[in-house]
C-alpha cells in the first residue's frame, strides 16, 4: 500500500534536520508523518526540512507538515522550511502556508532562524 | 513541446500513482513539457486519484478503476480523469481557509484548491454513471 521514503537526518546544535530525498505523495506521506510524530515524541523541538532533494509534494505531505508545526508551536518549538525549488514555493504561496510556517532560502538562514 | 498523447488505467492501489508519477515524468521529457506543467499535472493526478481511491463509494466487489488520457496539441495539454466510485463533482468543494493562523488553520481540503487554481480550465461532467473531469493547461 505504502510506498518508501527515504529522509536523511542531520542535528546542528540542537536542531534536527530532516532531509527528505524525491517525492512525498499520498502514497509515502504516512511514512513522514510517523516520522515527524517520532522526532517530536523523541523531545525534538526545532525541526528543520531541507526541501533541496526533494522533487515533488502533495498535499498530503503539506499536511504533515502543518500537524508537526502545530504540535511544535504550544512548547515553543518551530518548523521551518527551506531549500525549495519553485514549483514546490508556489504551491506553498497558493495554500497561504507561507504565512504560518517560515520559508526561507537556505539551510544556514533556517537553523539560525 | 511535441504533440502526443497516452492512456493509463489504474485501479485499487495506492503504490500505481508512484508509477503513474513516473509515467508523466516521462512522457513530459519525450514531448518537451515545461518543468512547472509536468509537475502540477502531477500534483493534479496525485490529488485526483487518491480522491477516488479514499473516497469513491464502491458497490459490493467493484474495484476502483480511474482512467487517465492525457494529450498535448497546439500548446495545449488536456487530461481527462474518467473515474467510478459514484458521482463527486469537484467543482462544488468549497475554497479552503489559507489565511488563518496556525492554530486555527484546518488540517487537509488543500489539495482540489491546488488543482484548480493552477489549471488553466477545469470541467466536470457525469456521463454513463462516471465522473469525467476535464483539466486543460496552456503553455506559452
Amino acid at each position: 500500500m505504502t510506498n518508501n521514503l527515504e529522509v536523511n537526518e542531520e542535528h546542528q546544535g540542537d536542531v534536527l534536520i530532516l532531509i527528505p530525498v524525491g517525492r512525498i505523495d499520498s502514497s509515502n506521506a504516512p511514512l513522514f508523518e510517523r516520522l515527524m510524530k517520532d522526532r517530536i515524541d523523541d523531545g525534538e523541538t526545532r525541526i528543520v526540512v531541507d526541501f533541496t532533494e526533494l522533487t515533488f509534494i502533495s498535499s498530503s505531505g503539506m499536511r504533515v507538515l502543518l500537524i508537526g508545526a502545530k504540535n511544535l508551536s504550544p512548547g515553543g518549538g518551530k518548523l521551518v522550511l527551506c531549500g525549495m525549488r519553485d514549483s514546490i514555493r508556489e504551491i506553498f504561496s497558493i495554500s497561504g502556508f507561507d504565512t504560518i510556517i517560515p520559508v526561507v532560502q537556505d539551510r544556514l538562514t533556517a537553523v539560525d532562524l | 513541446m511535441i504533440d502526443g498523447n497516452f492512456s493509463v488505467v489504474i485501479s485499487s492501489r495506492m503504490s500505481e500513482l508512484r508509477e503513474l508519477a513516473e509515467l508523466v515524468e516521462r512522457f513530459g521529457e519525450e514531448h518537451q513539457l515545461p518543468v512547472r506543467k509536468n509537475f502540477i499535472i502531477n500534483l493534479a493526478l496525485d490529488e485526483l486519484v487518491t480522491n477516488t481511491l479514499m473516497h469513491g463509494d464502491f458497490e459490493g466487489d467493484e474495484e476502483p478503476r480511474i482512467a487517465i488520457d492525457l494529450s498535448t496539441h497546439n500548446n495545449r495539454i488536456v487530461v481527462v480523469i474518467t473515474s467510478n466510485g459514484g458521482k463527486f463533482d469537484p467543482t462544488e468543494d468549497t475554497e479552503p481557509d489559507t489565511t488563518s493562523e496556525l492554530a486555527d488553520r484546518p488540517i487537509g481540503g488543500l489539495g482540489l484548491h491546488l488543482v484548480k487554481t493552477q489549471a488553466d480550465g477545469f470541467h466536470y461532467e457525469f456521463v454513463d454513471g462516471l465522473n469525467k473531469l476535464t483539466l486543460e493547461y496552456n503553455v506559452d
